[in-house]
């Protein structure tokens, strides 16, 4: 059998620490700590440089006139820290859209896009977006001319009932014959401004939650960890301290790039929730606020004669669970959609499917940001196709297709 | 507790300050057996489940104390009753359902206290173990907690030479240095190196299974080979390496269980390097007894070199069978013994055609150490499907691809590991060959600040952006 260990130290001399050492190897420690740290640092922002300019400083979110909107003829080249800068133009009535508000081409087949960063396009260049693809894939396959103005807000969708209302305002006046809802995940779990004040005006702008978009970033650091000092525990205030930095963007960027071990950590957080094969009150309770959200918005679409069409569409999470081989336990990657297409469906809408598409498309996650999770662009191209196949698979009538759509899965590869 | 966390790091650490306290063996002993019970309490939780434990523990004290009492004639019959027992309460499936116990209960760790006792009894029965050994001091060796979930299985001599002595091991800056090194070293291997491995070999088992092009899949396929071996290293030898530095701070110095597995250049000296613990203890017990009466058997000088390769051959096989108690652990076993037969026989019939001299001449060729240390970590990562795959997997593994593309893969895999393994000796070699008067720069006190501090950094963001809790130890399973 193996002896203990020969080589251990205890047979050779043991030499005594001089005093320069006990001072050195703790300083040597220390100064190897914060090289490593600066030099991840730099590292993280050249791979993924600081973008000064920031989207926000588009938007608007305390008008009492108007709710929470874009600065009309606004233009600004900003992006996802994990993605290179794009042009975020909005037209005159705060939208990003390539059309002009109360314009609409006669004869067309408009479709208004409603929803929250998903549908908006967040880090995508405009062109590239769902919105921008799809009406081409529609009017192809039903041989009709088809457009899509697209509503979709940065700042997520349902932002409190005067909001809504102003939103919903805007949405009748562009005369749709059809209203296509994008639901995300994200706006499913959040507990931000999504469903927050959905039973009544109680939003007072001045003391809204959403934060003065910072004037520099030394405030927007400040104000950040303020905010998580005061509501979070210390290991999700070092965490939060940590998803600051450059460097951990870098290196969960690489990380992600794992599937199991993006779905492992992002299971592990707030999405392994809304994900889980079980129920929960807090999930019922979701549930509830879509449900008073979807007959809101479903009354208003009603009482114009306007057919709303409401989709769940997949953030990487969920992709990544749908595509992959093996789920891991607990997890169902199809319960979310079903449970909101019962909730949309009870409510008056017409609700589409086009989470089961995506298991046709092998490792689907790759075409999303690893960390932010938004699709990129082959993302959005994906995702055009689906809601393409899904609106012309005669769930509405009038876009039955002449001819029918290619699978999504073609695109990939 | 049962892995390289912060909370066994931690609670290990508290338990190595408190034994400090006083170099007394009363206390040291003392202070080792309430951690243990602690330990003991913390994973099993319900003290019912550990009955069978207990059981398993009590029969074989009583063998041991039997033999101290002069019944050497009973050595036999509880070794062979300690075996059924430990097949009994591992659920073997070479037995019928109907025998076992259907209760929950405890059996972590009861594979390396299986070796612990068989080791005392034979050794108390044979008489090479000379001193008493009480109750206290049995249970203190068999569980000990830093052992206890996945060894190194220490010889109880080594064990009492340092527990029980009034000048235990000395424990100076300098060591202590050492091991906290040795402890973040270890804890990066496992929350960071084991836990990226593992992610990125189950990323590859899902792809290759999937409906892409053949060259994606054999991609896939070559990291689905390599990188389990290298994941379980990270994960065993990562988790030996905490629990042999907390044992040190604890002034007691337990076996080596790795000594640069993949640096073997045959399956042979593989074994040689990889739980070393295991495949020694095995060699002392089987291998050499079973090889003697052989010979005896079979004197014929020309059919003894053949003995050997049968004794490895069963030797193996069992460490193989050891590892689980499917039937893919049998495949496994059969690999195993069959890798260290074939490799004796080669031995052989090279020495036969090539002469001693001009064999040992072969063997210090450079290139046929690159060779044979690819192909032995190939053969490794190939007998390696058998022991983290179910059939079912290992059936969905290899009909993913033809056999052309698999002979494909393979051959990437033997070239590809013996160019980087290669590498890695050259710049192993050409870093400590940067010396000063006190030895290679690199194992310096001043180097060694420096890896560790940027280990622990990099184990401490890492572990807390992956939001996991600290991978298993594969070992444990067994």
């Amino acid at each position: 059998m193996t002896r203990s260990n020969p080589s251990d130290p205890v047979k050779l001399k043991e030499t005594r620490l001089s005093l320069r050492d006990w001072v050195l190897l703790p300083v040597l420690g220390l100064l190897t700590v914060c090289f490593l740290a600066v030099s991840m640092e730099s590292i993280g922002n050249w791979v993924f440089p600081r973008n000064l300019a920031d989207v926000r400083t588009c938007l608007d979110l305390t008008s009492p006139s108007t709710g929470a909107r874009a600065i009309p003829n606004c233009r600004i080249l900003a992006g996802l820290p994990e993605g290179r800068p794009v042009e975020n133009e909005f037209n005159s009535c705060g939208h990003r859209s390539e059309m002009e508000c109360g314009i609409r081409h006669s004869g067309a087949y408009r479709i208004v896009m409603i929803g929250g960063s998903l549908a908006y396009g967040l880090g995508v260049n405009r062109e590239q977006t769902f919105a921008a693809l799809l009406p081409k894939q529609l009017s192809l396959a039903t041989g009709r001319n088809i457009e899509l103005y697209n509503e979709g807000q940065l700042w997520g969708f349902g932002y409190g009932k005067i909001t809504l209302n102003f939103h919903m305002r805007d949405v009748m006046a562009a005369r749709p014959d059809l209203i296509l809802w994008i639901i995300s995940p994200s706006e499913i779990v959040s507990d931000g401004p999504a469903f927050v004040d959905i039973e009544g005006p109680k939003v007072n702008p001045k003391e809204s939650s959403v934060p003065r978009t910072p004037r520099n970033l030394r405030e927007l650091f400040w104000t950040n960890l303020k905010a998580d000092l005061a509501s979070k525990s210390a290991s999700n205030t070092l965490r939060a301290l940590l998803n600051k930095s450059r460097s951990v963007l870098l290196l969960r960027h690489l990380f992600y790039q794992s599937n199991s071990l993006y779905l492992k950590a992002s299971l592990a957080g707030g999405n392994g929730e809304l994900l889980s094969a079980g129920s929960s009150e807090k999930m019922q309770v979701r549930m509830q606020h879509l449900g008073v959200l979807a007959g809101d918005i479903e009354a208003q679409a009603k009482l114009a004669n306007v057919p709303l069409v409401a989709v769940l569409v997949p953030h990487r999470e969920q992709a990544a669970l749908i595509s992959g081989r093996g789920l891991p336990d607990g997890f169902d990657p199809f319960k979310l959609d079903d449970a909101i297409r019962a909730v949309l469906a009870s409510h008056g809408a017409i609700p589409m499917d086009i989470c089961r598409g995506f298991s046709s498309i092998p490792e689907s996650e790759q075409y999303f940001f690893p960390v932010d999770g938004h699709p990129d662009a082959q993302g959005h191209a994906i995702i055009s196709k689906l809601l393409a196949k899904e609106l012309t698979s005669g769930v509405i009538p009038s876009l039955k297709a002449a001819h029918p759509t290619n699978s999504a899965s073609s695109e990939t590869r | 507790m049962d892995t390289a966390s912060f909370q066994f790091v931690f609670f290990g650490l508290v338990v190595a300050l408190v034994s400090n306290l006083s170099r007394s063996p009363l206390w040291r002993s003392l202070v080792l057996f309430v951690a243990t019970l602690y330990f003991l309490y913390v994973l099993a939780q319900n003290p019912i489940a550990l009955l069978p434990l207990a059981g398993f523990l009590a029969l074989g004290y009583l063998g041991v104390f039997l033999l101290q009492r002069g019944l050497k004639k009973s050595l036999v019959w509880f070794i062979l009753a300690v075996i059924f027992a430990y097949i009994w309460l591992k659920k073997y499936t070479i037995l019928p359902a109907g025998l076992f116990l259907h209760i929950p209960y405890f059996t972590l760790g009861m594979s390396y206290i299986f070796f612990r006792v068989l080791h005392l009894l034979i050794e108390v029965g044979e008489g090479t173990e000379q001193g008493t050994i009480g109750l206290g001091r049995y249970l203190l060796y068999t569980l000990n907690f830093l052992t206890f979930v996945s060894g190194p299985i220490q010889r109880y001599d080594d064990f009492a030479a340092d527990q029980f002595a009034a000048l235990p091991p000395s424990l100076g800056p300098g060591v202590v240095g050492l091991q906290l090194e040795r402890i973040v070293r270890g804890f990066f291997k496992v929350n960071v190196l084991a836990m990226l491995f593992i992610a990125f070999q189950q990323d590859a088992l899902v792809q290759v299974s999937q409906p892409l092009p053949a060259a994606f899949k054999m991609w896939a396929a070559l990291r689905l080979a390599l990188l389990y071996p290298i994941f379980l290293y990270c994960n065993f030898s990562g988790y030996i390496d905490v629990v042999i530095a907390l044992a040190r701070l604890m002034r007691l110095r337990l076996p080596e269980n790795f000594d640069r597995p993949f640096a073997a250049s045959s399956v042979l000296d593989f074994w040689n390097r990889w739980h070393m613990t295991l495949s020694n203890w095995l060699k002392t017990y089987v291998y050499n007894p079973l090889l003697i009466t052989l010979m005896r058997r079979f004197p014929s000088t020309s059919v003894q070199p053949f003995l050997g390769v049968f004794c490895f051959f069963v030797t193996f096989f069992l460490i193989g069978v050891w590892h689980g108690r499917t039937s893919e652990f049998i495949v496994f076993g059969v690999l195993t013994g069959g890798g260290m037969s074939i490799n004796k026989l080669w031995q052989l019939g090279l020495t036969r055609v090539m002469g001693r001299k001009g064999y040992r001449e072969l063997a210090k060729n450079p290139i046929y150490v690159a060779f044979g240390r690819g192909l032995n970590f190939i053969w490794f990562a190939f007998t390696q499907f058998w022991f983290w795959g179910d059939w079912k997997q290992i059936d969905a593994v290899f009909s993913a691809l033809s056999i052309a593309e698999w002979l494909g893969v393979w051959m990437a895999a033997w070239l590809g590991a013996t160019g980087v393994l290669a590498f890695w000796e050259w710049l192993r070699g050409l870093l400590l060959s940067i010396r000063t008067s006190e030895g290679p720069v690199l194992l310096s006190r001043y180097a060694r600040v420096v890896y560790a501090s940027a280990l622990g950094l990099a184990a401490l963001v890492i572990t807390i952006l992956l939001n996991q809790p600290a991978p298993g130890i594969v070992y444990k399973a067994f």
